[in-house]
C-alpha cells in the first residue's frame, strides 16, 4: 500500500502507520469454514467437469452420427471398384445397390445385365463364368477382377469410383458379417445429483436415521431439522462382456464397482454435561461412588445446536445390462445403448471434511439408511476406435437416472439420484 | 519449505490443502485487520475474511507475481469488504466540511493505543465515512479515485472523510491525546 503521496495530510499518514501493520487473529472457525467450502467447491468442480465432458462427448457423437449419415448419401463416399467404361453414368441412380463393397476384405457384385438391358449404355458382355453369377464374391487377394478380358473391361480403366449406398447401414442383407463377442474394461465417473428430499422427518428418530427431524433440548426448545446432501461424484470401474446380434444389435452385461462421494449437511443437538467448577477435586473412585448415590444431580447440562458437514462415501456393486444399436461399425464405431442397472449397496462411511479417519461406518443391515438393492436406468452413446486388429478404445458419455429412492422408505428422506457421466476403456474383440 | 511465498503459491495452484492452510496461517492475521476496519462487527469481518481467502484459492492460478502476494491478497480482501458494504453506501455530501488543516493530531498519540483499540475506533464510525476513511487514509486512494470506484462525487468523498476525521479526533480526544492547532 504505497499509494500514499507525500502531500497527504499528516492525520491520514498517522493512521496509516498506526494500523497498517496491525495483526489480529480471527477465530479458529474461519479456517475450518474455508476448508469446508474448498472441499465443496472441489466436488462441485469435478461434477462440472464430468458434465462438461459428457456434453462434449454427446456433441462429438451427434456430429459423427450426422456426418456418417451425410456421407451415406454422398455419391462420392464408400470404396469400391467399377468399370468406367460407360457404366459410370448409371451410378447417378443412387438407389442402385450395386458394385463391390470393401467389407471384410471382400468384394460383392450384383449382376448388371438386367439393370442395363434396356439402357443405352454398352452392356457388359458375358465373357467369364465368374460374371455370370448373380452374386459373386471375389477375393481381393486373388485379384480375380483381372479375369475380365480386355473386350469387356479395360484393365487400365479400372479406377476407384466413389459410389453411394443410401441408408446402407439399414440394408443389412448386403453386409455379411459374423456376430462377434468382446470383453472390455472401462473406467470413468459421473456427477451424482442426489435429489435429496425430506419426506417424513419425524420418523428419523425411531428409524435410527442421521437426524431426529426435530431436536428438542431439555427446556423444550425445538430446532428444526436441517439435513441435505450436496451434489457429489461417482467413480466407476467396470468389466463387461458383449455380443452383437444380427449385425446391428448389441447385448452387453457387466459388473461395476461404484464409489459415490458427496457432502452431507446436518444439524445435531449436542448435550454437554459438566460439573460446577467449585466442586472439589475427587479421585475417580469417589466420583463413581457419589454418582451412584445421586450426586449427579449437581451436574449441569448445556445444549448446543451444531451445523455440521460430513463426507459421505457410499459403495455400490452394480450390474448393468444394456441393449444397443450400432449406427456405424467401421474403424470408428458408434452405437446407442440403453439398459437397466441393478445397484447392490455395499456400505457407507462418514468422515469429517478435513480428516480422513472414518467417524462411522455402515454396512448392509436392516438399520442401514440405504436399500440393499436399487434400480436405475442408463442410456449412452458408445464411440469406439479400432486401435489394433482386435482391440478398440471406447468412450461413452451416459446419463443415469435412478428409478427409485436409494434410501429405505421409512428413513424419513428420499434420494433419487441422477447424473451425467463418462466411461472410457478398451475392448477386446474375440472374432 | 512452505514458508516462502513461492512454494505456497505453487502448492496452492495445485490445490494442495497443506499449502492452502499454510498460506492462510501466514496471512490471515494481517488480512483480518483490514476486514475488520471496513465493518462494524466481528462476525461480518470473519465472513469477509473467509470469502476473501476462498477467492484467493480459487484465483491463485491467475496470480502472475506482478505484485507481492500479500498486496494481491489485501486487494481481494478490500474489494470483498467493499462489495459487502456497497449496499450501505447511501452517501450524501456533507455540508459541514471543516478546515481539515486546523485539526492536528500529534503522531505520538497513536503509540498510546493498541492496534485493536485503533481498529475499534474505525469500526465504530458510521458506514459511509468508515469506508471512505479506510480508502483514503489507510489504503491511499485519492478522493477522485474513491469517487470513481464508489460512483459518488469527489465532494462527497471529501466531506465523508472530514466527518470521519472529526469523529476519530473526538475519540482520541476523549483520552486527552489530541492537541488542536
Amino acid at each position: 500500500m504505497d499509494r500514499h503521496s507525500r502531500d497527504r495530510e499528516p492525520f491520514a499518514n498517522h493512521w496509516r502507520k498506526a494500523v497498517e501493520e496491525a495483526e489480529l487473529a480471527p477465530s479458529a472457525s474461519v479456517w475450518s469454514l474455508i476448508a469446508k467450502s474448498l472441499d465443496i467447491l472441489k466436488y462441485r468442480h469435478r461434477a462440472q467437469i464430468y458434465g462438461l465432458l459428457a456434453a462434449i462427448a454427446v456433441l462429438i457423437t451427434i456430429s459423427v452420427s450426422i456426418q456418417s449419415q451425410w456421407l451415406g448419401t454422398d455419391p462420392y463416399s464408400g470404396n469400391f471398384y467399377f468399370s468406367q467404361n460407360g457404366v459410370q453414368n448409371s451410378l447417378n441412380d443412387t438407389s442402385l445397390l450395386i458394385g463391390p463393397r470393401t467389407a471384410s476384405d471382400r468384394l460383392y457384385f450384383l449382376d448388371l445385365k438386367e439393370k442395363h438391358a434396356n439402357s443405352e449404355h454398352p452392356k457388359l458382355v458375358k465373357k467369364s463364368s465368374l460374371l455370370a453369377m448373380d452374386k459373386k464374391i471375389l477375393r481381393l487377394d486373388k485379384k480375380e477382377y483381372q479375369l475380365l478380358d480386355k473386350n469387356s473391361v479395360d484393365k487400365k480403366t479400372i479406377i476407384p469410383i466413389l459410389a453411394s449406398y443410401p441408408m446402407l447401414f439399414l440394408k443389412k442383407s448386403l453386409i455379411i458379417k459374423k456376430d462377434h463377442l468382446w470383453a472390455g474394461i472401462n473406467f470413468g465417473g459421473s456427477s451424482f445429483n442426489p435429489n435429496y428430499e425430506i419426506i417424513n422427518a419425524g420418523n428419523m428418530l425411531s428409524a435410527g436415521g442421521l437426524n431426529q427431524g426435530f431436536l428438542t433440548d431439555q427446556e423444550g426448545t425445538l430446532t428444526s431439522l436441517n439435513e441435505n446432501m450436496l451434489v457429489g461424484i461417482n467413480r466407476k470401474i467396470e468389466v463387461n462382456l458383449g455380443m452383437t446380434i444380427k449385425d446391428r444389435f448389441v447385448l452387453e452385461g457387466g459388473l461395476q464397482y461404484v464409489q459415490t462421494e458427496l457432502v452431507q449437511q446436518s444439524n445435531f443437538m449436542i448435550e454437554t454435561i459438566f460439573y460446577p467448577t467449585s466442586r472439589p477435586v475427587q479421585n475417580p473412585s469417589v466420583i463413581a461412588e457419589n454418582m451412584n448415590k445421586g450426586v449427579q444431580k449437581t451436574q449441569e447440562i448445556a445444549y448446543t445446536n451444531t451445523e455440521t458437514e460430513l463426507k459421505n462415501r457410499i459403495d455400490f456393486a452394480s450390474v448393468p445390462l444394456r441393449a444397443g444399436f450400432i449406427f456405424l461399425d467401421q474403424r470408428l464405431s458408434l452405437r446407442v445403448n440403453a439398459g437397466l442397472v441393478t445397484n447392490f449397496y455395499l456400505g457407507n462411511i462418514h468422515r469429517s471434511l478435513d480428516d480422513p479417519t472414518p467417524l462411522a461406518e455402515f454396512t448392509t443391515s436392516n438399520n442401514s439408511l440405504y436399500r440393499n438393492i436399487s434400480f436405475s436406468g442408463q442410456t449412452g452413446m458408445s464411440l469406439g476406435y479400432r486401435l489394433l486388429q482386435n482391440i478398440d478404445v471406447t468412450f461413452e458419455p451416459n446419463y443415469t437416472q435412478s428409478f427409485q429412492s436409494i434410501t429405505r422408505s421409512y428413513m424419513g428422506f428420499s434420494s433419487i439420484p441422477n447424473g451425467f457421466g463418462v466411461m472410457a476403456g478398451v475392448r477386446y474383440n474375440f472374432n | 519449505m512452505f514458508d516462502s511465498d513461492k512454494f505456497l503459491i505453487k502448492g496452492c495452484k495445485k490445490s494442495k490443502s497443506k499449502a492452502q492452510e499454510a498460506l492462510y496461517a501466514k496471512y490471515s492475521k494481517v488480512m483480518y485487520a483490514p476486514a475488520l476496519r471496513y465493518v462494524r462487527g466481528i462476525q461480518e469481518a470473519e465472513d469477509i475474511l473467509q470469502e476473501s481467502f476462498i477467492k484467493v484459492f480459487e484465483n491463485i492460478k491467475k496470480f502472475r507475481g506482478d505484485s507481492s502476494l500479500p498486496y494481491w491478497i489485501k486487494r481481494i480482501v478490500v474489494n470483498t469488504a467493499l462489495n459487502h458494504q456497497r449496499s450501505k453506501l447511501f452517501l450524501y455530501p456533507m455540508v459541514d466540511i471543516v478546515n481539515l488543516d486546523k485539526l492536528v493530531v500529534n503522531e505520538d498519540v497513536f503509540s498510546e493505543f493498541s492496534h485493536q483499540e485503533l481498529i475499534k475506533m474505525i469500526m465504530s464510525l458510521p458506514d459511509g465515512c468508515r469506508i471512505i476513511f479506510n480508502m483514503y487514509a489507510i489504503e491511499g486512494y485519492k478522493h477522485h479515485e474513491i469517487a470513481v470506484k464508489l460512483k459518488i462525487s469527489e465532494g462527497t468523498s471529501k466531506s465523508q472523510y472530514s466527518r470521519a476525521k472529526k469523529l476519530l479526533i473526538k475519540m482520541l480526544e476523549s483520552k486527552d491525546h489530541v492537541k488542536y492547532g
